[in-house]
This record gives structure tokens, C-alpha cells and sequence, in this order.
């Protein structure tokens, strides 16, 4: 072999070894963004459901639950009525309205306002919010316990 | 053998970027750090604490359109809180220097 050839083959060499090192990098860089987008993006999806619990006790300490109902629907799911199927907290809609609904699971125990069930079997609210293929489920579920005066702190 | 030579030293220019890549230090953003410091900004949010709490040394806090100041960054997150009547955009982002 002459002394041109074996110094470009030589060449060829070192540079598909720096460019293999290099496309790796890339590709192990490019996976852990991706992975890491993944986790924030279920991150949120939960504290949109915890925007929800929170927004309920806010609401319900305000008296203002139509615009509570008004601004939730839009952004998934919302149905009330009786929670089965525990641990995955699906809310079976009733035939109540809001209101109604309301005025039959809220009640005033020691300037303490409960959210109380129907009867023996548990009562809900929930919010299905889903994004790029992840679910969960914001839920208010009895015996949750909302202090008048503290929208924020179950007591 | 001239010809190979010259052939060679244009080759080798071509790769002195890859040589470069090697060698420098990349300075990488941290995503996720960056994500829970914003978590943890906003649950003190939440709890009643003010943007102005927290060290404007290396970090831009955003409540809404309001921050705590200006700087360059590479990654800013933001996330939602209700609190005070309504949800809130929390941002927050590491400053280069």
C-alpha cells in the first residue's frame, strides 16, 4: 500500500469515529430532553387537576359556583354525581343540576361547610384533563371538609 | 503524492469542527432543575409569599406579565397555580452569568 492511501484510510477512520461520537451525544442529549418534556407535561396535567380542587373550595366559599361550573367545562371533562370505581375516582353523573347537586352534598356543620355524600354512597365532582396522551382526574370527593374562613386549608 | 497531501489537509479542515465539539465545554440547560425550582416558587407563591422573596442573583421570577428583573437564560419554565381568584402563570428561569 502505498504511503497516500494508508493515510486516507487512516483519515476515513478517525473521522466516522468523531462523527459516530458525535451523533451519539446528540442522540443521547436529544433523548433526555424528550424524556424530561414527557415528565413536565404529566406534571401539569396534575396541577391542573389540583387547580380544580382548589378553584371547588375557593368557589364554594364565595358563593360563586356558576362561574366555577363556567370556567371548568371548557377545559376537560367535568361531570357530579356518585364516585365508583375507587382508586380511579370516576364520577357517575346524576341527573341533578349543579345546583341542585350542590344544595343536596353541601352542608353547614359549625360554620364548617362539608361536602357531604347522597345518601350512603359517595358523591363526586371531577375533571378529566388529558394532554399528549396522559389522563387524570381533578376530584372532589365527600367527606372533604371546607372551611369558611380559609378558601384554601381543609379542616 | 502532492495531490493526496493537499486532499488530506482540506479533509482534516473539515473535521476540525467535530475536534472542537470534543473539546469545548458545553454548557447543557437544566431542564428539569429548572422545572422544580419553578414548582417550588410557585407552592411559595401559593402560601403567600411575593415574587421579591426570592434571589434575583441568578434567577427571573414571572408572576403574570410582572418579574423580578432581566437577565440571559437559556430555559425558562412556567406552570399554573389558583390562588387569589384565579389561575396564575409562574415562571422562572436560571440567568447565564
Amino acid at each position: 500500500m502505498s504511503r497516500g492511501v494508508f493515510a486516507l484510510t487512516w483519515f476515513f477512520l478517525l473521522s466516522m469515529t468523531l462523527i459516530d461520537l458525535y451523533a451519539i451525544h446528540n442522540t443521547l442529549v436529544f433523548s433526555e430532553i424528550t424524556n424530561q418534556g414527557t415528565l413536565m407535561t404529566v406534571e401539569e396535567l396534575f396541577y391542573l387537576g389540583r387547580n380544580f380542587e382548589y378553584s371547588f373550595k375557593e368557589a364554594i366559599s364565595l358563593g360563586d359556583t356558576d362561574s366555577f361550573l363556567d370556567y371548568w367545562a371548557p377545559r376537560g371533562n367535568i361531570s357530579f354525581g356518585i364516585l365508583v370505581e375507587f382508586p380511579k375516582k370516576h364520577c357517575v353523573q346524576t341527573n341533578f343540576t349543579f345546583s341542585e347537586f350542590l344544595s343536596l352534598t353541601l352542608i353547614e356543620h359549625e360554620n364548617i361547610i362539608l361536602f357531604s355524600p347522597i345518601g350512603v354512597q359517595q358523591s363526586c365532582i371531577s375533571l378529566e384533563v388529558s394532554n399528549d396522551g396522559f389522563k387524570t382526574y381533578g376530584v372532589i370527593s365527600s367527606l372533604t371538609c371546607i372551611n369558611t374562613s380559609s378558601s384554601w386549608f381543609s379542616c | 503524492m502532492r495531490g493526496f497531501f493537499s486532499i488530506e489537509i482540506l479533509l482534516i479542515l473539515f473535521l476540525l469542527p467535530f475536534f472542537t465539539y470534543l473539546f469545548e465545554s458545553y454548557r447543557l440547560p437544566l431542564v428539569r432543575e429548572t422545572e422544580v425550582l419553578t414548582q417550588d416558587a410557585a407552592q411559595l407563591l401559593m402560601n403567600g409569599h411575593s415574587i421579591y422573596d426570592f434571589p434575583t442573583n441568578n434567577l427571573v421570577v414571572w408572576l403574570d406579565d410582572v418579574s423580578t428583573g432581566t437577565c440571559t437564560y437559556q430555559f425558562k419554565y412556567c406552570t399554573q397555580r389558583y390562588f387569589e381568584g384565579g389561575e396564575h402563570t409562574i415562571c422562572l428561569a436560571e440567568c447565564l452569568h
